[in-house]
């Protein structure tokens, strides 16, 4: 039986009237890499600092490990490894004083590691977090996350703004994690081929509710990206049933739809048409359909 | 917009406009009820020289909010020193035009205020209120304190400079002020205003001077920083700066949490702040030291340099007071801010009280540093030197503070000195603890904190109003008295529903355990216990005070049980928003 890591019901946060999270719904299980995309505002750090305890829910409840983060976060966040999105560090701090602050606060920390780690992204310990640059910062609040070996890493927009050097160092952290046995990752990004390379499951957020979730092989093949050519000349998007997106014009048009092939098919020869072409969808084409999808709601709203 | 001159008018307007608006109305309603209040307390044949004095406060309340210079402009660069408009460095416009159009906003606004209010004033009392040389006056300071402020980049000497100013700034006002010549006094001063407000060819030209001083270092430091020539400034939350940090050198200990978070607030704000007290208690024996010398060799001038010495002094210790005891959780002002060790497991309880304890530890340290240092030398130095001019100075002082506070503590039995140690390291627990919790509370609560805060403003002000009222003969006295006794009892209940509502709350929420809280209840008996003693030193005895008396003394008691409560759960407020 899958060991769970993370159990959220209902979770529901409000932030005096606005609602930054509504009824989600999460599970994550160990060893396993969990992706959590969504737009600006989806509400994945909201989400984040929930398993971290740091924010109240205002309904539901938030289990990590069996334990309330908010009641025990002694309990939690001794098991846990976390890298933030501003990488906020106390500047006035030392590399290698970050390191063993770090280290008071985690019996098993793992001093050969945490200098292996130092080694490799060439971080000279004597620096002050302040001389660092952006990515060199990233690179020891990483060292900071993961020399401890947590049973779970979370990774807040772990790659915002950071080169490809850095970014690699990140995704070889989150490997090294899962290749150690039963850890847990949750990592939120919007560099959506970056969750698609390293998560097992995927939750895509939007405007606080889940739109998708699952095993990222499951989220795919339940989306597909159809050619369509159409006897008739269309100036608008004809309506297609489960179609979610359409691109293109006249005869030619490329659809993004969910649910069974069958039932697109049908849809489409009722129309006079024929499907040319079908693949599962990537998680971009899936994320800018349900972006799509709920800007159009909101237009009409 | 037609003009990016428009657009720099119009945003400075945009971010200046509330504080202007209060500086207007305080100036305003503050410079009327100075002289509503000095007539009021007078009676209701006030006579003319509490009249003439309530003039002298109402032109002190309109002047003095150009000493403290302008809030929005430590807001806006977040407490950096520089130029706070990073914005506009990379608009299309010169520096000079930059800094003249908001140098002749800033100057012209504060012009402005103190004319109307000047006018108003001179219309409802018929004193004779100084338009024009002080207007010049307060236009040339504002150019003076904005350039403190955007000239450099570096706090150190912003606050040196400006500390210097700012007093330079008061001591003429004070002098200004009291310029009325000999067999004359402040009450007659009003009358006096037109002469002793009329500034010589010789003071336009100096304050003429100053502003294009003032004006031309700014417009070029602003140019450097502009261009990037200028040194980074120091950032809050990025520690002090590195040469006092440096002071110290202390590993991080990793064999427990606890020692490592003692380590993070020492390091990140207790030994800064021992450093700073090492620091003025070297120089401020040294300022007394020199300006006596000054003095001794000029016995003509007018204000001697060895009581404003002194007076600096204690100034310094305010100073590290007030300091020490800021944001003690080190958090940030706007809600979901968090903090670094927010992240690590550590109790929020420990937490909590680790660094007010490290904070009060610190601060009461930094305290007796600087104390200590001048105690010492105003002991030592005299006596070394047989200075006659510094005895005239500071005998009194010295006689009455130094001998009667040494006599009295020698005086003193064991048990008595160490409730006296107590209480004293309680009130600076209590002091740090206030301020702490006030950060949290704010960002968690912001609305319940304005409400609060104006609650207990409106209240001060209509117990005040009910007492003026009462002076002047248009409420009886029972009502006073009523409303301060109803406010008396208002408060005790008000800690008392706290303390109680914090100690359920927190055991419910398991924020507390039950070791935790005896240890609190244990403190707080000592406590009480060493303040009686204190109390019983200063010849009060409870059992002979009135029962309402003795229940509002017993009440104040409580009121470190209730922070000791309070620390942990607003840091906990904060930490899990």
């Amino acid at each position: 039986m899958e060991q769970v890591t993370v159990d959220i019901n209902g979770l529901s946060r409000a932030f005096g009237s606005k609602t930054a999270l509504h009824d989600v719904t999460f599970r994550a299980t160990a060893g396993k890499v969990h992706g959590l995309v969504g737009a600006n505002g989806a509400g994945k750090t909201t989400f984040i600092k929930h398993l971290l305890g740091l924010l109240r829910a205002t309904g539901g409840s938030v289990r990590v490990f069996g334990l309330d983060p908010v009641r025990d976060p002694v309990g939690v966040l001794s098991r846990v490894g976390y890298l933030s999105e501003e990488h906020d560090l106390p500047e006035w701090m030392r590399v290698d004083e970050l390191m063993s602050y770090t280290q008071a606060y985690h019996p098993n920390w793992d001093a050969k590691y945490a200098r292996e780690l130092l080694d490799t992204f060439a971080l000279d310990p004597a620096k002050k977090i302040k001389e660092l640059s952006k990515g060199m910062r990233a690179q020891a609040g990483l060292i900071a996350a993961v020399a401890h070996r947590p049973e779970l890493l979370i990774l807040d927009e772990p790659s915002s703004g950071l080169d490809a050097m850095v970014r690699r160092d990140i995704l070889d952290a989150i490997v090294r994690a899962v290749a150690d046995d039963g850890r847990t990752v949750i990592f939120s990004s919007h560099l959506l081929d970056e969750v698609e390379r390293m998560s097992d499951h995927v939750t895509l957020l939007q405007q606080g509710r889940v739109a998708v979730s699952g095993e990222l092989d499951e989220v795919r093949r339940g989306f597909q990206r159809s050619r369509i050519h159409f006897i008739e000349h269309f100036d608008k998007a004809p309506v297609l049933e489960t179609a979610l997106a359409m691109e293109g014009g006249g005869r030619a048009w490329s659809v993004l739809h969910s649910g069974s092939i069958e039932q697109f098919r049908r849809s489409v020869l009722a129309r006079g048409g024929e499907i040319v072409e079908s693949r599962d969808a990537t998680l971009e084409e899936i994320f800018l359909a349900s972006a799509g999808r709920d800007r159009q709601q909101k237009e009409a709203a | 917009m037609r003009s990016p001159n428009q657009a720099v008018l119009w945003e400075i307007w945009r971010v200046t406009r509330v504080e202007i608006a209060w500086r207007f109305a305080l100036c305003l309603v503050g410079g009327l009820m100075a002289l509503a209040s000095f007539a009021a307390i007078a009676g209701p044949d006030a006579s003319a020289r509490a009249r003439d004095l309530g003039a002298v406060a109402a032109l002190v309340v309109i002047v003095m909010p150009n000493w403290l210079g302008w809030i929005f402009l430590g807001r806006l660069n977040k407490g950096r020193a520089g130029y706070p408009m990073p914005l506009l460095y990379t608009r299309p416009i010169r520096t000079v035009t930059l800094i003249g159009l908001q140098f002749a906003y800033l100057t012209v606004v504060q012009v402005a205020i103190y004319l109307v209010c000047a006018l108003v004033l001179k219309l409802v009392s018929g004193y004779p209120f100084p338009l024009l040389s002080v207007s010049a006056w307060i236009a040339t300071s504002t150019l003076l304190m904005t350039s403190i402020y955007w000239f450099t980049r570096s706090l150190l000497v912003q606050q040196f400079v400006g500390g210097f100013i700012s007093g330079a700034w008061l001591l003429y006002a004070i002098f200004r002020l009291t310029s009325f010549g000999e067999g004359k006094n402040l009450h007659d001063s009003p009358l006096l205003w037109p002469s002793i407000f009329r500034l010589t060819p010789g003071e336009w030209l100096a304050l003429a001077l100053i502003s294009a001083v003032s004006f031309g270092m700014t417009a070029y430091s602003v140019a450097r920083q502009r261009r990037g020539d200028a040194r980074t400034p120091w950032t809050p939350g990025s520690g002090w700066p590195d040469w006092i940090v440096n002071l110290f050198r202390l590993p991080c200990p990793t064999s427990s949490p606890t020692r490592a978070q003692m380590w993070f607030d020492l390091k990140s704000r207790g030994l800064p702040l021992l450093s700073l007290a090492l620091m003025l208690a070297v120089i401020n024996p040294l300022l007394f030291a020199i300006s006596n010398r000054v003095d001794a060799a000029n016995p003509d001038w007018a204000i001697p340099l060895g009581p404003m010495a002194l007076m600096l002094s204690m100034m310094s210790l305010l100073a590290v007071m007030a300091l020490g005891g800021l944001n003690a959780f080190g958090v940030r002002w706007s809600q979901g801010g968090t903090y670094f060790e927010a992240h690590h497991p550590y109790s929020t309880v420990r937490l909590a009280n680790l660094k007010v304890f490290v904070r009060s530890a610190c601060l009461v340290a930094a305290l007796l540093v600087v104390g200590g240092s001048m105690w010492a030398f105003l002991s030592a130095y005299p006596l070394l030197t047989g200075d006659k001019l510094f005895w005239k100075m500071t005998g009194m002082a010295h006689i009455v503070f130094l001998h009667g506070a040494e006599n009295a503590f020698g005086a003193l039995s064991g048990y008595q000195k160490i409730s006296l140690v107590i209480v004293a390291f309680v009130g600076i627990f209590v002091w740090v603890a206030s301020l702490a919790v006030i950060l949290p509370l704010w960002a968690r609560y912001p609305r319940r904190g304005n409400i609060a805060a104006s609650a207990l403003l409106i209240g001060g002000l209509s117990l005040s109003g009910l007492v003026l009222a009462e002076r002047l003969d248009l409420v009886p006295g029972f009502l006073v008295d009523a409303a301060f006794t109803t406010t008396r009892w208002l408060l005790i209940a008000a800690t008392l529903f706290v303390t109680i509502y914090l100690a359920w709350n927190s055991l419910a929420e398991r924020l507390l355990t039950a070791r935790y809280a005896f240890g609190v209840l244990a403190v707080a008996v000592v406590f009480g216990a060493a303040s009686l003693t204190v109390l019983r030193i200063g010849g009060l005895r409870l059992a002979d005070l009135p029962a309402t008396s003795a229940l509002s003394l017993l009440t104040l008691l409580v009121v470190p049980l209730m922070l000791m409560l309070l620390v942990p759960w607003s840091l906990s407020r904060y930490r899990h928003l």
